[in-house]
């Protein structure tokens, strides 16, 4: 603060004082040149300070100086000196007509500060709460708004403590930002308002605390319930040193009105945000439903017609009929295992109890383990492009040999002819696997990785529970790896899932 | 599939489902050997106190014990092979199985020839290794152990001296789980350990020598976290 503003400050805080101790000050100075002036002139300099008193500290102090002025002209200034006794008539007049204008001067110019200062405070109020209202926009959470409500309350209405109490999911008031319960009082407040259908908002005065015998420490707790179209959102509580006059209390009010639109908006937008999510989850569980059902019910279902067939007593069957009927149903019995370890694995990734376990292998061991795995039909059709330069790799080799086993599967699935698994080294150690099957729509490829999603092409090929790539997804995310899909020229694609440099050795 | 015939021997099945009881019993029987069946930990304790079996094989979720810690009590004293059964979801109870004295596993759900493929090794190691054909022949890949050959589409391929320990202990053991430490056991001898690291090197050659593709390969496979194996089918 500057040297003028300053004085200005104490000025109005303590008018009267500084009104006094500015006439005396005054006089002081001006009587070592009591001879220069004539007697009746020495009014005006005191008019100027007096003007100088009421524009600074308001009507009141001006009055006062008015007074004491009108004093020490007569007592120190209108001969005879050092008594109130007036010998000259005219210095009667003069001292009559000083005692009337300085009153005058001392009303008016006080009554203009007054009014510039209730404009001044005005300004910043309506300055404060259009920050305020600009960061309901910017903030996301009622905490860090909460952050700006306290400073912009801390500097208008020099606020001690502001809480702001918000109904939690049991109803009862909790503090938005952390801190203890609310009081009793609040609770209370909070009650009367929530059970009220169309509750008003106002300032309640809840009394004071602290000692009464210095004044400092005492302090008053104000609370305004916090009421946005026809709902209470909440209880704003201050604690204050002086009671709230009128403009302070607007003040509040208007604030407390912001931070109810605040709470509505974000308690609007949390239901609208739950209906979003109950609608995806309810959507979700709908592919499981139909998906587990007809990837576990169909199998099932020949197995079962295939086994009571063979246990029909009327009917006898040769021995390569029954090797044929038994063949069949080992088949579906692997597609009954691959659809509940497709789905177990989904559980267990999505409630993260399958945690990575690192081992140091190399990639050709694990692409190796992977293959040999596959039906010989199937391991025909692969072809290795593994050069012999690869780091040594540390990441879980059984989750790994699950993604690529999907990757791997998925290529045989979508393309006929040769399927390659390669692996690449260098900066950007990758293993990958490409086919020659028709690729990938650029519309799809987002979409490949997504749960139950099942490619248009390959639609007919196989059935699938369409939930592999999502797994191999989940599973690389878990290791640190990156999945991307690529496209092979003339036609076919490429899926490549690049490793992370701190799981290579 | 043909009967063991008298070649069988006697092996204690601990599984606390009555259908995979049911199923072992019949697989086994039918290939000559004789089944006791236990359904808890401590019926277990109990018939092998009583007599002791050829193998084990034993499910890793039991209701009164757990699978892990009972593998290790009966490796406490018991000597015979033990051949773990686990689901796909317990991979680190596996593990742990196979560090605490389990000598195979088999993962459910499997077929009738794996089990009798696991079972018939194991037996046949315990045996010491008598029975285990001289010459193994896997497509492109001949081991002719008894011969101390190794060919490769019918060209002899060198081997040094511990690659072909590490293969022909391999194919003693075929399609049988073989650990780090049975590796070193036999290739280095008991008073010697070699890290795994160790091994990896000799392993990573013999591969560049058998495998058609030296980087990826088909015969000496990797079981994660464990060991070694050499399938057959």
């Amino acid at each position: 603060m500057d040297t003028p503003s300053r004085i200005q400050e104490m000025m109005r805080r303590h008018g009267y004082l500084a009104a006094a101790l500015a006439i005396v000050g005054a006089t002081a100075l001006f009587i070592p040149f009591r001879e220069l002036l004539g007697g009746e002139r020495w009014g005006w300099p005191y008019l100027l300070v007096l003007g100088f008193i009421a524009g600074t500290a308001g009507v009141g102090p001006g009055v006062l100086s008015a007074v004491l002025a009108f004093f020490a002209w007569n007592f120190f200034f209108i001969p005879p000196y050092h008594t109130l006794f007036v010998a000259s008539r005219g210095d009667v007049i003069h001292l009559a007509a000083f005692l009337v204008v300085g009153t005058a001067i001392g009303l008016q110019t006080g009554r203009l500060r007054d009014r510039e200062l209730v404009a001044q405070r005005e300004e910043r109020h309506t300055a404060a709460l259009n920050r305020l209202s600009r960061s309901l926009v910017s903030e996301t959470s009622a905490s860090s708004l909460v952050e700006s409500a306290r400073r912009e309350l801390a500097d208008i209405v020099r606020a001690r403590e502001v809480s702001l109490w918000v109904p939690g999911p049991d109803g009862t008031p909790g503090p938005v930002g952390g801190g203890s319960a609310p009081s009793p009082d609040i609770i209370r407040l909070w009650e009367g308002v929530a059970l009220e259908s169309s509750p008003i908002s106002k300032l309640v005065t809840l009394g004071q605390t602290g000692d009464g015998g210095s004044q400092g420490e005492r302090t008053h707790r104000v609370a305004v319930p916090l009421v946005s179209a026809q709902s209470a959102e909440g209880v704003l509580e201050l604690s204050v040193d002086r009671p709230l006059d009128t403009t302070q209390s607007r003040f509040v009010m208007s604030l407390a009105n912001l931070l109810a639109a605040f709470l509505q908006s974000q308690r609007l937008n949390k239901v609208a945000m739950h209906a979003a999510a109950a609608q995806e989850a309810e959507r979700l569980r709908a592919a499981v439903v139909s998906s587990v059902s007809h990837e576990l019910k169909t199998p099932l279902a020949s197995i079962t017609a295939a086994v009571t067939d063979l246990l029909e007593p009327d009917i006898e069957h040769g021995a390569e009929a029954v090797r044929e009927k038994l063949r069949d149903i080992t088949e579906d019995l692997g597609r009954l295992d691959d659809a509940i370890a497709d789905l177990l694995d989904v559980s267990r990734l999505e409630a993260q109890a399958w945690q990575p376990r690192p081992t140091d292998f190399e990639v050709g061991e694990l692409i190796g383990s992977v293959v040999s795995r596959l039906p010989r039909a199937s391991r025909e059709r692969i072809r290795y492009a593994v050069p012999e330069d690869l780091p040594m790799i540390s990441l879980d080799f059984v989750q790994l040999s699950r993604a690529l086993h999907h990757v791997i599967t998925n290529a045989l699935d979508y393309s006929e002819g040769p399927v390659t698994v390669g692996a690449d080294s260098g900066e950007n150690p990758a293993i990958w696997v490409s086919d020659r099957g028709p690729g990938i729509p650029a519309d799809e490829k987002p979409l490949v990785f997504d749960k139950f999603y099942r490619g248009r092409e390959g639609r007919s090929h196989r059935s699938s529970t369409g939930l592999g790539l999502s797994i191999t997804r989940e599973i690389a995310r878990a290791n640190g790896c990156d999945i991307s899909i690529q496209d092979e020229r003339p036609h076919g694609t490429r899926i490549l899932l690049t490793l992370p440099l701190r799981g290579t050795l | 599939m043909t009967a063991h015939g008298p070649a069988g021997g006697r092996i204690l099945v601990i599984d606390d489902e009555a259908q995979i009881r049911k199923a072992l019993r019949t697989i086994l029987e039918a290939r000559g050997y004789e089944v006791a069946c236990a359904e808890t930990g401590a019926e277990a304790m109990l018939a092998l106190t009583q007599r002791t079996p050829d193998l084990v094989v034993l499910d890793l979720s039991l209701p009164d014990t757990d699978g892990i810690g009972l593998c290790e009590k009966m490796r406490t004293w018991l000597t015979v092979p033990i051949l773990v059964l686990s689901v796909r979801s317990d991979e680190t109870d596996k593990i742990a199985a196979l560090e605490t004295g389990a000598d195979d596993y088999l993962t459910k759900p499997f077929s009738a020839g794996e089990l009798v493929a696991r079972v018939g090794a194991l037996l046949r190691r315990s045996a010491g290794g008598t029975t285990a054909p001289p010459v193994l022949v896997l497509d492109d890949l001949t081991i002719d152990i008894a011969g101390h050959r190794v060919l490769r589409d019918g060209v002899e391929v060198t081997l040094t001296p511990i690659e072909f320990s590490i293969l022909s202990l391999l194919a003693q053991n075929a399609d049988r789980l073989v650990t780090w430490s049975q590796i070193s056991d036999a290739v280095w001898g008991p008073d010697w350990f070699a890290d795994v690291r160790t091994i990896r090197v000799h392993v990573s050659n013999l591969r560049k020598k058998i495998e058609i593709h030296p980087t990826v390969p088909r015969h000496v496979l990797t079981e994660p976290g464990v060991g070694l194996r050499l399938p057959t089918r």
